[in-house]
């Protein structure tokens, strides 16, 4: 009994006995066996005490029932099979060791880098299983692929697609590896592989399985972002101004206990002190900022408005040069060298290397503060990434289905440019180049760039070289490249159904190669990264990603004639027609149901529905936010009270004889 | 395990699994560095013997934290106030600081290694101390006083709700439960 009161005289301050669930004696005693180690384990104080609350628990008179303990022994013969299936899910988990080191030495913020590849991993792999599932397991099992097809009413002219590759000699098959052409344009990697006669006495039709295998693939990533995008903005709308404590939660929650290694501490504690000094100087630049007056207000302005027009002026000059590199590359497709194939890749690389360097030196004189300064110029990159691609995209557009031009010489005969008599093989090809070269650069980079730049830092004693130092560890840029593949691997999934296998792979060695460079030639960046952050600007930047993906297929789906010497899609005039042909075998209910759900009504009904749960909830929140503060000035009147009464006390104290 | 210290005996290892948030492998890890630490002739004593803090502070999970006096102090269960702890004392260390500790008991601890004067609450000293341990220990990496003023009538003035010029353990509690990152980085991991 010592013990116990040593134990009480020791946790009064920390309210511990007194509030926890354990101590609350109306626990049923069937529930007991379950509750009580987990809140055993749950209580803050030192295993003695634990063991002393035990004891205490049981000889405060309730009579452990043979049933109680038999419920016991069943819920840590649970628990131990519980661990042990989680031992077991542990060795499936894939990078889970590796994650687990990135997270020790730098940290959460760049393990969330780590963790991004890995869920992309996922993603791709999720389109390999569908599209192995529902297309190319029933294409190689069930059907001659050898039959070639013919469009109808299709003149000869664009029907002269050759399929002939023996003339090929060891190097160009060496070549072909990197431009998709050759042996691999006729393989099943490319969309003109698969010829496959529309019967409709099969069940299951592949032209219904290619097209909805791959919109419903989309559809099911739109949905995972969407769901990661949920989580992780309730978390960064906590960390909005108006709704959190800025200072004290950053004060509270800054460390990482993870972190191992001194330097890394050091830079850590560096990197805390910078943002806390550029908070605190932001608050007095706030307070000045509201004493500018008019003529210094007017001056940035105008400055301002120059330097975003001279952003786009370089974007555009950018544009420009990714509109040259695409004609160049797409001159007569057949005797050009590798290099002149990979010119748009090429000059989309560089534009994107050297214009976020100018746009980072811009930004500098805008006279925003040092946060702004960093998000501004990531949105601007992101912008610059992506419709960089999105350039690239229409200006082969506007080759290749002649997209605006139709009337031109060569887009007459076929709807679209005859040079390419397969154009959507020849569209994979392209998606393919962007991918392999992706994953060139990323390889480049580590070996070519990195390395020599740590060598140097290291061994090399100039100024320049010491100026230079080691590579930092940027996770935004980062993200962005690999975001930007994953946009280019959604893009061409309908042109080349078997990219995602490539970008499997691809993230697969990424994932290794960017572990090297981390551990060996790079330091973690100065500027601070939260995990909670990133996880929202990563997701929001996959979304666009997706939606210019979705965008660009959208249009190929639904308003584009297929080619007409190969593919599923030969016999239609676009793919999207599928859809109604199978429909319209189905029975008259379906389809009298089918045709109500697409109706004008049903889509007012939906959105009047959707509009009103949406209006619950907002006002559920500001009900909810009202009640908040109401608590607050209640609880900050409570303990004025309080004040008033001690005082009150003292007083009466004083005058007590 | 080896030579490298006693074994655990199972009833004991059941009763820490219970007691703890550990798994079966990390107790017989954090048994084994633990032994490891011990001096030769200590080993076969088991758990009655005691590390001393600055054993302690030689693990790399902890050499590098600003915070390991504190968590020394605040885990060891000795009456000396030296900081040494026991093998329990270690366990219960790295249940709180293990994945699957639950937020609140995190918060808990979090409150009482940043407690300096373990009085029960944060003043402004606690907080001058733990922005001091935040940015380095260094002079030229300390905030100026002004600066500190500053910060911290910033902190009292979002989390004190109650007014009353210290930040207590729900208050404390209150604010790290928006903070979505505490969990993931108040942890250590052997």
């Amino acid at each position: 009994m010592e013990d116990s009161q040593n134990l009480r005289r020791r946790l009064p301050q920390h309210d511990v006995l007194t509030t926890h669930p354990y101590f609350k004696t109306e626990t049923s005693p069937e529930g007991l066996g379950n509750n009580q180690q987990v809140l055993l384990r749950a209580m803050p104080c030192s295993m003695q005490e634990k063991r002393l609350l035990r004891q205490l628990n049981a000889s405060t008179g309730r009579e452990v029932s043979s049933w109680v303990t038999w419920q016991q022994g069943r819920y840590r013969a649970y628990r131990q099979f519980q661990e042990g299936f989680r031992n077991l899910t542990r060795i499936c988990q894939l990078w889970k060791a590796s994650l687990d080191e990135i997270e020790g030495v730098f940290g959460p913020g760049i393990q969330s880098y780590f963790h991004f590849l890995k869920f992309l991993f996922f993603i791709n792999f999720l389109a390999v299983l569908l599209i192995t599932g529902f297309i190319l397991l029933p294409v190689t099992v069930s059907y001659d692929t050898t039959i070639f097809l013919k469009g109808p009413g299709a003149g000869l002219e664009c029907m002269n697609y050759s399929r002939d590759i023996s003339h090929r000699s060891a190097w160009q098959h060496l070549q072909d590896i990197f431009t998709g052409e050759g042996y691999l344009e006729h393989s099943y990697l490319f969309y003109g592989a698969y010829n496959v006669k529309q019967d409709n006495n099969r069940l299951y039709s592949v032209h219904l399985a290619y097209l909805l295998s791959i919109l419903g693939y989309l559809f099911a990533c739109f949905l995972w972002i969407l769901r990661r995008i949920v989580t992780s903005l309730v978390q960064w709308l906590m960390r909005r101004c108006e709704f959190k404590p800025c200072n004290s939660a950053r004060i509270f929650t800054e460390w990482d206990f993870c972190i191992q290694s001194p330097e890394v501490a050091t830079l850590k504690q560096r990197s805390i002190y910078n943002d806390l000094k550029i908070d605190l100087a932001e608050q007095i630049r706030r307070i000045l900022k509201q004493q500018r007056t008019w003529k210094q207000l007017t001056q940035l302005y105008l400055l301002r408005l120059l330097i975003n027009g001279v952003i786009l002026l370089l974007m555009a000059a950018a544009f420009y040069c990714i509109h040259l590199a695409t004609e160049v590359s797409q001159q007569d497709a057949a005797s050009l060298s590798v290099v002149n194939q990979y010119l748009p890749p090429v000059v989309i690389s560089i534009v994107n290397v050297f214009l976020p360097f100018l746009f980072h030196a811009l930004v500098q004189l805008e006279g925003c503060s040092p946060n702004t300064e960093v998000n501004l110029t990531l949105v601007r990159c992101v912008i610059l990434k992506l419709s960089s691609l999105g350039m690239f995209l229409f200006f082969l557009g506007h080759r290749v289905l002649c997209a605006g031009s139709i009337n031109a010489p060569q887009c007459q005969p076929c709807g679209y440019n005859k040079l390419y008599q397969c154009w959507e093989t020849h569209v994979g090809q392209e998606m393919y180049k962007m991918t392999f070269f992706s994953f060139l650069t990323t390889l480049a980079f580590a070996f070519l760039i990195s390395l020599p730049r740590r060598l140097l830092a290291k061994h090399s004693s100039c100024a320049l070289a010491r100026w230079l130092g080691k590579e930092e560890f940027l996770v935004p840029h980062n993200v962005l490249d690999i975001v930007a593949a994953q946009t280019v691997i959604w893009t061409g999934i309908f042109f080349c159904p078997l990219l995602p296998l490539l970008g499997c792979v691809s993230i697969f060695l990424t994932f290794y190669i960017k572990k090297y460079t981390l551990f060996q030639n790079c330091q973690p960046s100065a500027q601070l990264f939260r995990a909670s952050h990133s996880k929202f600007l990563f997701q929001t930047m996959l979304l666009l990603g997706l939606f210019l993906a979705c965008t660009s297929l959208g249009y190929v789906i639904s308003s584009v004639r297929p080619s007409q010497p190969c593919g599923l899609f030969a016999n239609y005039s676009t793919p999207w027609q599928v859809l109604p042909k199978a429909m319209s075998h189905l029975p008259t209910s379906a389809l009298l149901i089918w045709d109500y759900a697409t109706s004008n009504v049903f889509c007012f009904l939906l959105l009047m529905l959707l509009s009103l749960i949406l209006t619950v909830y907002i006002s559920q929140a500001q009900a909810n936010r009202q009640v908040i503060e109401r608590l607050k000035r209640q609880r900050a009147q409570c303990v004025q009270e309080k004040w008033c009464l001690v005082k009150k006390l003292a007083s009466h104290l004083v005058h007590l004889p | 395990m080896g030579g490298s210290g006693s074994h655990l005996p199972r009833d004991l290892l059941g009763e820490y699994q219970e007691l703890t948030f550990l798994s079966k492998q990390e107790i017989l890890l954090a048994h084994r560095r633990f032994s490891e630490l011990l001096p030769k002739e200590e080993r076969d004593r088991g758990f009655l013997s005691r590390l001393p803090r600055s054993k302690i502070l030689t693990l790399p999970e902890l050499r590098a934290n600003p915070f390991r006096h504190r968590i020394c102090q605040v885990f060891s269960t000795a009456d000396d106030g030296e900081g040494s702890m026991s093998f329990e004392d270690f366990l219960d260390m790295l249940s709180v600081f293990s994945d699957t500790a639950t937020p609140e008991i995190k918060s808990h601890y979090a409150f009482r290694i940043f407690d300096f004067d373990d009085d029960g609450t944060l003043d402004k000293k606690d907080l001058e101390n733990l922005v001091n341990c935040l940015t380095g220990e260094g002079e030229e990496s300390r905030l100026n006083p002004v600066e500190m003023d500053q910060l911290i009538q910033n902190i009292l003035e979002e989390s004190d709700i109650d007014k009353d010029g210290t930040i207590n353990l729900s208050e404390f509690q209150h604010i790290i439960s928006r903070s979505p990152d505490f969990p993931s980085s108040f942890k250590i991991v052997l």
